[in-house]
């Protein structure tokens, strides 16, 4: 059999098994509604990440890509003394957040507020989904958490895991760049 | 409506616009998950399953990507898991299902019986050889696309596409020249 | 010889350090019991005197009291990071970042070896490795298996990847395993958009 009659072979196969199959339609009608259904779940905190696409990407812009070219994050050199210590790096005002429509206060932590729940409450905008708050970070790694109503330790769905789990649960990573590199 | 304006208008949040988009596809995701699993029932739960993961994902999907590849890579990933949690079920074969789907099928015996007869053969082959062969023959795609869905190399595919002809010949000349 | 006005300079510099880190110091020992902050603060002492990050272990020892872990485990935590800032260091070499060293500290925890962290240095001179470092752990934080995940970023930093790539690596294997896809998989195929080559076997 030459290769011309080969590739006809295998074609006609393929053919052969793309016709439609009893049962489709009733299938076809169940997962339509599946899906509807799956649109009318409710979200929850955790499920911030599927809200629309540019609350993620600024999320994910802000938070993991300061410093690194995109112009998402605020550069503002804080005046505190603090700044003048780290000689060779510079603050960037990074922004942060957190998309939970159920909530009713959401709070940053991280290595650059002692982790304290109480030290940076997040602002609640934009129609009541999404919270956000700007921080002074000094440039490199910094691992960070949301709370949220008080207790509920998150991970930021938009940004890079931190692989340190020393308590159980991982944090979220943010790169601040230095304004010299 | 083209599938790039149903995608976008889904990406968008558009439910209706992604339900056209499963009506569309669920055929060729279907046919692909019966010849993976080799059993109806297996099959829709897995498409279905398949279509539920397009759509919570859908708001990240970038423009500029074919939708139908993201969604095979999904199917064809839902599928590899299905099989490896089925290994120690029985198998049923093909052509029982087909005869016990035949009551309410109204296409001509010839039909059922030809697609039955290649559907039987195409099945005996092992999987990745399988999955090549049904993404190729079956379903059209281009190598660069297959790739993509199973993440393996240009060249792994052209040789399992190869292997999988090379052992389905035999058997197809005897069903289409007998 | 050193101007007074230099003198002066570095003398503010050194008091405003002190400051800042006396704040910290002052944080952590209201969060720690006797006991506990003892033991951390001889490792953030040593940490010091060996020129290693020491933020990062205040970081860990505040967060465990913020999420009332005990003591033991906040120092054991501590402890262990410290270990890994140690190796890190040594595998990136004594000229690496700071923000290099806390984050190849964080593959080291992850389970890479020593070796592939060397790898990787040795295969990216060109540009620092804070975010390709950042993102390997994250690709084995979302079930890349390590040896895969080290090999993908030693391959992206060879090709003299840029932070935009390795952020798109990320961004693109977690869209992939979301949608089902293996995660060694995604990593293997997706490294190609940056190196262009064949996928890794």
């Amino acid at each position: 059999m030459s290769d011309v009659d080969s590739e006809d072979l295998f074609e006609r196969a393929g053919a052969a098994l793309r016709g439609p199959s009893p049962g489709d339609e009733r299938a076809r009608a169940a997962l339509v509604e599946a899906i509807r259904a799956e649109s009318r779940r409710p979200r929850t905190a955790h499920r911030g990440a599927m809200s629309p696409w540019w609350i993620a990407v600024a999320a994910a812009a802000v938070a993991f890509a300061a410093g690194l070219g995109t112009g998402r994050a605020m550069d503002r050199r804080s005046p505190s003394p603090a700044t003048s210590v780290a000689s060779d790096s510079s603050q960037r005002h990074v922004e942060f957040v957190f998309v939970a429509p159920a909530a009713r206060n959401v709070a940053l932590v991280g290595d650059f507020n002692g982790w304290d729940a109480t030290a940076t409450p997040m602002r609640r905008s934009d129609g009541h989904a999404t919270w956000s708050v700007s921080v002074p970070l000094a440039a490199g790694r910094h691992v960070y958490a949301f709370v949220v109503d008080g207790n509920d330790w998150v991970a930021d769905p938009q940004a890079p895991l931190s692989p340190e789990q020393w308590f159980g649960q991982r944090n979220s990573v943010v790169v601040v760049g230095d304004r010299r590199s | 409506m083209t599938d790039d304006a149903l995608v976008a208008r889904a990406v968008d949040g558009d439910v209706d616009a992604y339900a056209a988009l499963a009506e569309r596809y669920y055929g060729s995701c279907a046919r692909m998950a019966r010849r993976m699993l080799r059993n109806d029932a297996d099959a829709e739960d897995v498409v279905q399953e398949t279509f539920l993961r397009a759509f919570r994902a859908i708001r990240r999907f970038e423009r500029g990507r074919e939708f139908r590849v993201w969604l095979f890579t999904i199917l064809v990933n839902q599928c590899r898991t299905a099989a490896t949690s089925r290994k120690r079920r029985q198998l049923r074969f093909s052509n029982d299902e087909t005869a016990l789907a035949s009551a309410a099928d109204e296409r001509p015996v010839a039909v059922i019986e030809e697609t039955s007869a290649v559907a039987a053969a195409v099945d005996s082959l092992e999987p990745l050889l399988r999955e090549a062969f049904v993404l190729k023959y079956v379903e059209g795609l281009e190598y660069t696309e297959m790739a993509t869905i199973t993440g393996a190399g240009i060249s792994a595919l052209k040789m399992r596409v190869k292997r999988a002809c090379d052992a389905l010949r035999p058997k197809l000349e005897a069903i289409y020249h007998e | 010889m050193r101007t007074p006005r230099a003198i002066v300079t570095s003398f503010l510099i050194l008091m405003f350090a002190s400051l800042a880190g006396s704040a910290q110091e002052a944080r952590l020992k209201s969060a720690l019991d006797a006991e506990t902050y003892a033991k951390v603060s001889k490792m953030t002492d040593s940490a010091r005197a060996e020129s290693l990050p020491v933020d990062p272990l205040i970081g860990v020892a505040l967060e465990g009291a913020q999420r009332r872990a005990p003591g033991s485990r906040i120092a054991g935590a501590v402890r262990d990071y410290l270990a890994a800032l140690r190796g890190a260091r040594a595998a990136l070499g004594s000229d690496a970042a700071p923000a290099e060293i806390v984050s190849g500290a964080g593959v080291l925890l992850s389970g890479v070896s020593s070796d592939a962290l060397h790898r990787i240095r040795l295969a990216g001179t060109r540009r620092p490795l804070t975010v390709p470092l950042v993102v390997l752990a994250d690709l084995i934080a979302r079930g890349v298996p390590k040896d895969t995940a080290a090999r993908a970023i030693e391959a992206a930093a060879r090709a003299n990847a840029r932070d935009d790539d390795y952020s798109a690596l990320r961004r693109y294997v977690e869209q992939d395993i979301l949608a089902g896809a293996s995660p060694a998989a995604a990593a293997m195929l997706r490294v190609r958009g940056i190196t262009g080559g064949p996928p890794l076997e």
